[in-house]
Formats: structure tokens, C-alpha cells, sequence
């Protein structure tokens, strides 16, 4: 992997700065990006820059909503009512304590606890590769479901659905073509 | 009530095979967003249930002869959230939607109906409000509400206030639109900015706090539809593009009549208030309802003529936003693309429910 363009929307309310020890350990640029055409364009551009300077850094693009800090009373309401937890990954597996789940003052309202062992869990469908997918491994069209069994309109895999999915948007913006 | 020929099929819309719906035991908050989900729910228990011709058109207004007159039939029911809204209220509203249901079909409303549910407690003032709106607005379609009906429920048995309106209307002589008229090579052409109900509704209701706020284009679209009378023949179909927007408007068009169309990004007008409220909030704003807006597909040749009449009858934003490319290619592949100013290309699926819902 050679850089990352990091979420504008997440950054909004944590700040570019806890990013920095991707460039300062793992020697990784990556560019916090906003979501119009122009500004992943401009994205890839800083980070083709960095790349060819081979100085690492944490630039951000999309300072008309974010900036270094964060949101400081998002943050303060997020740890009022959140803790870390482990989390699972699609495509990755259980990473531990990368995700947030209620704290104990909240437990009461979550339903994870309450439902535990109503809800069953819901396994991908036979042949859906979102997993490979996600982590870059292979090509929405290298599934079999895409585009046949498995569109926007009738999704059968995480992916495709909503336009923020992988193979939603490889739907959408490749023509719909298998 | 909406059109769309993969409906007529009865198989699931954009062709494909299927209804998830089929097996759903409760009604969903998506399934009253006018997407797919309504769609469905509509051919699973309505059309199913007591279909008929007239009905399975599916259009905006039934369409019929009484005594040799061409008449067009509509109703609608109003739920919207807040009853006041910059720009509107629901009174306007409920008489505006059902008018330019009317208007669409190319007929001249003529009367309306109204029937209204009441939550006990709701006070009377709001409610004088709520009719005065509705008076200037039947001023302004040039139509009268001539029967209607009035029920209280007990408290927390509504909220606040529900309206149904019906109206009735004759067709203008030489219009004839369906949703299945567009043919390739036609122009798509839109009466104005994009996007300003859904976006003030959800500024309103949600208190956002974007100022200036969007405000609703909420009015009556009769005059222009009015105004195009000399070119009836070169109108194919129309559309007020009310839940699931432009997207929603031109899916419903494209299936209905078979064909393909790609929409110019840039060519859409969309106010500053609505773009700001989109970006921030990551709406499109292709999909955010239209109150007072009409999508025209018409005879490429003719578009020239058409702008300046709807432009001349209070449109001035009108604009040619895109084409009808060709028939339909691949029935599993959504008809409507959307093409922006880098040159890109997109598909503009119809989407399961409404991104902002109760806007109407």
C-alpha cells in the first residue's frame, strides 16, 4: 500500500491528528478528503506528491469541515456514552478494542446485550468476496454475484449496498456491467 | 400514486424478478417513501386487490371519459412534518400536490376536495392557518374546494393533523401524457431549481440551523403547464417530481416508456441553499422532492420553444438537463444515467425508500 485518503466525515469529529502515527510509525502518507469527485482527485494528487518527495505525512484536504482537533463536544459526548470494545472486521477479522459499544452508565440501553443470543448472525451469501473486496485483495467483478444476483436495487452482499459500498460504487459509476 | 411499466409486468422493478416484499408481514416507514418498496407494496396489495385498468397505469391522475368530456381524477393525503415550513405549509401543500397531479396528466384542474383529521387539542388558530393557505392556494391553481370532510381521534391517535385532497380536472384538447411517451432522441427539461422541499422540510423538521435555509418551492404548476398548450403535440410526458425526486421522476418515466436517459450533472438547477444543505449532509440533490416543479420530456425540436414559454409562465431557471438516449438496454441495468462536468458517469438507480421521509 503505498497512502491512504482518510474519511472527512470521521475527521469532522476526531481530527487529522489521530492519524499522525500512520505516517510517524508505518511510514504511510495518507490525505483526510471530502466526498465530491474534486476533492478525491485533489487527494490523490497530495498524496502523489508525498510519494514522490518519500516524506510521509498526514495532509488535510478537507478543512472546510475539519481540521486537526476535531469536534471537542462530539468527542466529549462520545466518551460520555461510549467505550472501546473489540470489534469485527469485515475482511479482517476481531481487532481488539477498535470499535465502541456502550459503556456501563448506557448498558441498559444497549440492545446488543439485551437481544444477545435473539438475534442470529447473518452470514455473507455463497460466492460474496465483499471481504477480499474490502481489504483490496480482488475486484467487485471478480465476484459472481456482481451486477447479476447482487445490484443496488436488490443487494445480496454488505457491499453493494448503499452508494458508499465498494462494489455499489463500481455498480454505479462502471455502467452496471458484469 | 406513481407510474412505472415494470409494474404492468408484475415482475420487480428494473426488471428484475422478484418481489422482497412478498413476504413482508408489516408495513415499513420505507414502504410510504414512493421507492421501490412502495411500489411494490402498491402491486402487492392494492393492484392485487382491487386493480383495474385505469389503476394499473399507475399514473399521477387516472385518466377517463364522463359524457364524452377527457377528464383527469387524483387524490392524495398530506402527512407532512412540520405542518409549517419555511416557504409553506401542509394547507398549501395538500392543495398544491394534488393540482399539479392534475396539471401533469395535461388537464386544467377544475375542484378539489378535502378531507381533514384532527388530533384533539389541536388548536383552532393553526388550523384557520392551515385553510387560509388552502384558500390562496386553490386562488392561485385557479380551482375551488367544493365537498370535503372532517374527523377529530383522540389524542395521540394522529399527530396533529392529516389532509386528503382529490381533485378533478379536464384534459387540455391535443395533450396526450403518459408516462410511457418518451421516445429517443427527446429532450428532458426541468421548470426550475431541484431539490428545495426535501431540503427545507429536513432543515425545518430536523433543526439543522442552515441559514439561510432552503426554502419550498410549493406551488401550483398549472400555469406553466398552461402555457404550453401551443405544443401539446411535442409534449411526450411529465412529472412533478415530488417523493424520490428528479431520480425518482425521471426512473419512473424511463421504465414506464422503455428507454434510456443520461441526465447532465451540470445542466440541473440547484439553488445555493440546497447545494450547501447536500454537501454538508451528503444528499443528492437529484433525489430531494420537488413541490412546485414539472419534468417535461418533449420532441428534441421543440425544446427551444418550450423553455421560452415555461420560462415566460414563472420558470426561469427552466432548463434542458438531458436526453432520452435509446430504448432500454439491459433490463437489469437501471435506464437513467447522470454524466457530470469531469466527464464521469453514474447510474441514477430508483432507491428502495426516501431519504428524508414524511415530506409530504
Amino acid at each position: 500500500m503505498d497512502g491512504l485518503i482518510l474519511p472527512g466525515n470521521v475527521t469532522a469529529v476526531i481530527g487529522a491528528d489521530a492519524y499522525r502515527f500512520i505516517a510517524a510509525r508505518h511510514r504511510l502518507p495518507g490525505v483526510v478528503a471530502g466526498f465530491e469527485t474534486s476533492d478525491i482527485l485533489r487527494a490523490v494528487l497530495m498524496l502523489l506528491e508525498m510519494i514522490a518527495d518519500g516524506e510521509p505525512r498526514i495532509l488535510n484536504e478537507y478543512t472546510r469541515f475539519s481540521d486537526d482537533r476535531g469536534n471537542a463536544a462530539a468527542l466529549a459526548a462520545v466518551r460520555e456514552v461510549f467505550a472501546p470494545r473489540d470489534s469485527v472486521w469485515r475482511g479482517l477479522g476481531t481487532v481488539p478494542g477498535s470499535g465502541l459499544g456502550l459503556n456501563e452508565a448506557y448498558a441498559a440501553f444497549d440492545a446488543g446485550t439485551l437481544l444477545d443470543g435473539e438475534v442470529p448472525p447473518v452470514p455473507d451469501p455463497p460466492g460474496c468476496i465483499c471481504g477480499d473486496v474490502i481489504v483490496g485483495a480482488r475486484e467487485p467483478e471478480e465476484c459472481t454475484l456482481f451486477g447479476g444476483r447482487c445490484t443496488p436495487s436488490r443487494p445480496a452482499g454488505a457491499c453493494m449496498v448503499s452508494g458508499e459500498g465498494a462494489c455499489a460504487a463500481h455498480y454505479l459509476y462502471g455502467g452496471g456491467a458484469a | 400514486m406513481r407510474c412505472s411499466l415494470s409494474l404492468r409486468r408484475g415482475g420487480g422493478v428494473n426488471g428484475e424478478p422478484g418481489g422482497r416484499g412478498a413476504g413482508i408481514e408489516r408495513v415499513t416507514l420505507d414502504m410510504g417513501g414512493g421507492g421501490r418498496l412502495s411500489a411494490e407494496l402498491v402491486r402487492d396489495v392494492f393492484l392485487a386487490g382491487y386493480g383495474n385498468e385505469l389503476l394499473e397505469r399507475l399514473d399521477d391522475a387516472a385518466e377517463f371519459r364522463l359524457d364524452g368530456a377527457r377528464i383527469a381524477f387524483t387524490t392524495d393525503s398530506y402527512t407532512v412534518k412540520p405542518l409549517f415550513f419555511p416557504g409553506g405549509d401542509i394547507g398549501r401543500l395538500s392543495v398544491c400536490g394534488t393540482v399539479n397531479d392534475l396539471s401533469v396528466k395535461g388537464a386544467r384542474p377544475h375542484a378539489v376536495s378535502a378531507a381533514f383529521v384532527i388530533e384533539e387539542g389541536f388548536p383552532v388558530d393553526g388550523l384557520k392557518r392551515v385553510v387560509r393557505s388552502m384558500r390562496d392556494a386553490a386562488a392561485e391553481a385557479g380551482v375551488r374546494i367544493v365537498t370535503g370532510d372532517t374527523k377529530v381521534v383522540r389524542r395521540g391517535e394522529a399527530d396533529g393533523l392529516f389532509i386528503t385532497t382529490s381533485g378533478v380536472g379536464g384534459i387540455i384538447p391535443g395533450m396526450d401524457i403518459s408516462c410511457a411517451g418518451a421516445r429517443p432522441g427527446d429532450a428532458v427539461i426541468v421548470s426550475g431549481a431541484v431539490g428545495r422541499h426535501g431540503a427545507a422540510i429536513l432543515n425545518a423538521r430536523e433543526r439543522l440551523g442552515f441559514e439561510p435555509g432552503p426554502e419550498s418551492d410549493v406551488a401550483p404548476v398549472r400555469g406553466i403547464v398552461d402555457a404550453l398548450a401551443p405544443v401539446a403535440r411535442s409534449l411526450r410526458a411529465m412529472r412533478d417530481p415530488t417523493r424520490g425526486g428528479l431520480a425518482g421522476a425521471l426512473n419512473e418515466i424511463a421504465l414506464a416508456s422503455r428507454v434510456a436517459m443520461r441526465i447532465f450533472e451540470d445542466g440541473v438547477p440547484v439553488d445555493a441553499a440546497v447545494r450547501a444543505c447536500c454537501a454538508i449532509l451528503g444528499l443528492d440533490p437529484l433525489r430531494l422532492a420537488c413541490e412546485g416543479r414539472v419534468v417535461i420530456i418533449a420532441d428534441a425540436a421543440a425544446s427551444g420553444e418550450i423553455l421560452l414559454l415555461v420560462r415566460a409562465a414563472g420558470g426561469a431557471d427552466a432548463a434542458v438537463i438531458g436526453e432520452v438516449t435509446g430504448p432500454r438496454g439491459d433490463p437489469g441495468v437501471p435506464p437513467v444515467s447522470v454524466e457530470s462536468a469531469m466527464g464521469t458517469a453514474r447510474l441514477l438507480p430508483l432507491l428502495d425508500g426516501d431519504p428524508v421521509p414524511r415530506i409530504c
